[in-house]
């Protein structure tokens, strides 16, 4: 692995951190988005310049995950007004804490693996299982609807990163499916957010764990 | 190991240029926000004149109080000699000498804390009490950063940890030097009670937390409590260009090269106090742990193998 590739790791890893403890929606997106471009360079970095698989590869994620997705997620932020995450269900030194203990978790986990799955490196699927990690924690502890998406895309983001330690080996089609999965996915939260906005006034998704109507 | 006499010397530019660091930054302020600000030297100033004055002291106060200054003066001094500076040794340097250097530091914290305390002032003893919440936070951050540049450089001394012949090198290891470097300036930020944690200038007693704590001293004892301050900033800031500096080459060039990063450190922290405000005292605490995230996960990338 090149001094650059390990450098981008080391900043996607830093870039968990940050989606962990960022309180404003606006930072959120673009960690993810900058996250994306990280994983889109490392991409054409691991399976060389030359490849074209690699280079639709990382050409579509582009396009989606750095373009697409946080343009109609920041129009998503304006019409709902939801700018920030003021009440998530763990605070946010708990959640720098819990993602640290992600990171952790995930060199640990990934010095476990098969030589084969660590072709690329220890540090690939850990930075790999630490961006899921941490995915998953935006998914639980976060409730507005908004952030849950982007907590979703993060964990795509690591499952993407683990398979980059086998893109030669992943069939295209299977690649640019997840990506399409994604972004119909995101185009159907997208609705979805905007539709619990017009409902509740607001995208928080504690309201429906309720789906009965109220008592007079 | 005990190191020639005239090692010694090594701690010279610590005791005469540290109180110039504190110039800078208030230069470095003052020109930022468009003021002509004080001289470069006024540091200096105020510490002699303050030498010049007859002690105060409350008739509440014991002992505890009167020794507060000279004890964390003399625990800086002798942090200070373990320390080398640029291409000099330092006095003295045995194995496991990093545990002692922060634990000087921490001493010399306690005294203050102590005589805080001991003056029954209300302000002083909320002030006390910050200081000792904000330096727990920030010495697992700081051991971490420690243990980072032991484990680079497999030495358990600070001598041929930081300076010396063995300087450190950054030999595929850029990612996790740089993440201990910014680590340690957010720690030397924290424990020099700078902005974004504490504000030296500040003139009301509820927001400070190192000032308050050294209201009641006066004369000598104060500018014992200046001169300390000083000198535990030079003592950040030089652990600091050490790791960020190459090493080598002919002795009055790498002392040159260590002069100006310890320059640049210093308008680097007033460029920081003049374009930040200060945090919220509850979110000190989750800016420390900050510091200690990034020590960490440099340790944990250079248990890892580095670079492969």
């Amino acid at each position: 692995m090149s001094a650059w590739s390990y450098t981008i790791l080391v900043t996607v890893l830093l870039l968990n951190l940050l989606l962990a403890v960022t309180s404003r929606l606006s930072v959120l997106i673009r960690g993810f988005a900058i996250q994306a471009a990280c994983i889109a360079v490392l991409a054409l970095l691991l399976d060389g310049f030359n490849s074209p698989h690699a280079w639709i590869v990382a050409g579509g994620v582009f396009t989606l995950k750095v373009v697409l997705i946080p343009y109609f997620l920041n129009r998503a932020v304006v019409r709902t007004n939801a700018r920030r995450e003021l009440e998530p269900l763990v605070s946010y030194g708990t959640s720098l804490l819990l993602a640290s203990l992600g990171v952790l978790l995930a060199f640990a986990l990934a010095a476990r693996l098969p030589m084969e799955a660590r072709r690329a490196g220890l540090l690939l699927a850990a930075a790999a299982f630490a961006t899921m990690l941490t995915g998953l924690l935006l998914l639980v502890t976060r409730s507005k609807a908004l952030t849950e998406v982007v907590g979703y895309l993060v964990l795509e983001n690591g499952i993407f990163l683990f398979g980059l330690t086998l893109l030669n080996r992943m069939p295209l089609m299977v690649e640019m499916g997840i990506l399409l999965d994604v972004f119909v996915g995101v185009f159907v939260m997208g609705i979805v957010v905007y539709n619990i906005h017009r409902t509740f006034d607001h995208i928080d998704v504690g309201a429906l764990t309720s789906l009965k109507e109220e008592e007079p | 190991m005990t190191l020639p006499w005239w090692n010694v010397g090594a701690v010279l530019p610590a005791l005469l240029l540290s109180p110039l660091l504190l110039g800078l930054m208030g230069k470095t302020k003052a020109l930022v926000a468009g003021r002509k600000g004080a001289p470069l030297l006024q540091p200096y100033r105020d510490i002699i004149r303050l030498m010049g004055k007859g002690a105060v002291y409350s008739r509440t106060t014991t002992w505890v109080f009167r020794a507060a200054p000279a004890v964390s003066l003399a625990s800086i001094l002798v942090a200070c000699m373990m320390l080398p500076a640029g291409p000099l040794d330092a006095p003295f340097a045995f194995a496991g000498d990093l545990v002692l250097f922060a634990y000087f530091l921490a001493l010399a914290r306690f005294a203050v804390i102590a005589g805080a305390l001991d003056t029954g002032s209300s302000f002083e003893g909320m002030g006390a009490s910050r200081e000792a919440a904000f330096s727990a936070f920030a010495e697992p951050g700081f051991f971490l950063v420690l243990g980072v540049l032991a484990l680079k450089q497999k030495a358990l001394s600070l001598g041929p940890i930081l300076g010396g012949a063995d300087v450190i090198t950054w030999d595929g290891q850029t990612p996790p030097l740089v993440l201990a470097a910014v680590a340690l300036f957010l720690i030397l930020l924290a424990e020099n009670s700078r902005i974004p944690v504490d504000d030296p200038t500040t003139h009301l007693e509820l927001t400070m937390i190192h000032e308050v704590m050294v209201l009641d001293h006066s004369g000598p004892d104060f500018a014992f409590i200046l001169y300390g301050s000083a000198l535990k900033l030079w003592l950040f800031g030089a652990v600091l260009v050490s790791i960020l500096l190459p090493g080598g080459g002919p002795a009055w060039a790498s002392m040159a090269l260590f002069l100006a990063g310890m320059a640049v450190v210093a308008v680097l922290v007033g460029l920081v106090e003049s374009i930040m405000a200060r945090l919220r005292m509850a979110r000190v605490p989750q800016y420390l742990s900050l510091a200690g995230v990034l020590a960490a996960l440099a340790a944990l990338l250079l248990m890892a193998g580095g670079q492969p």
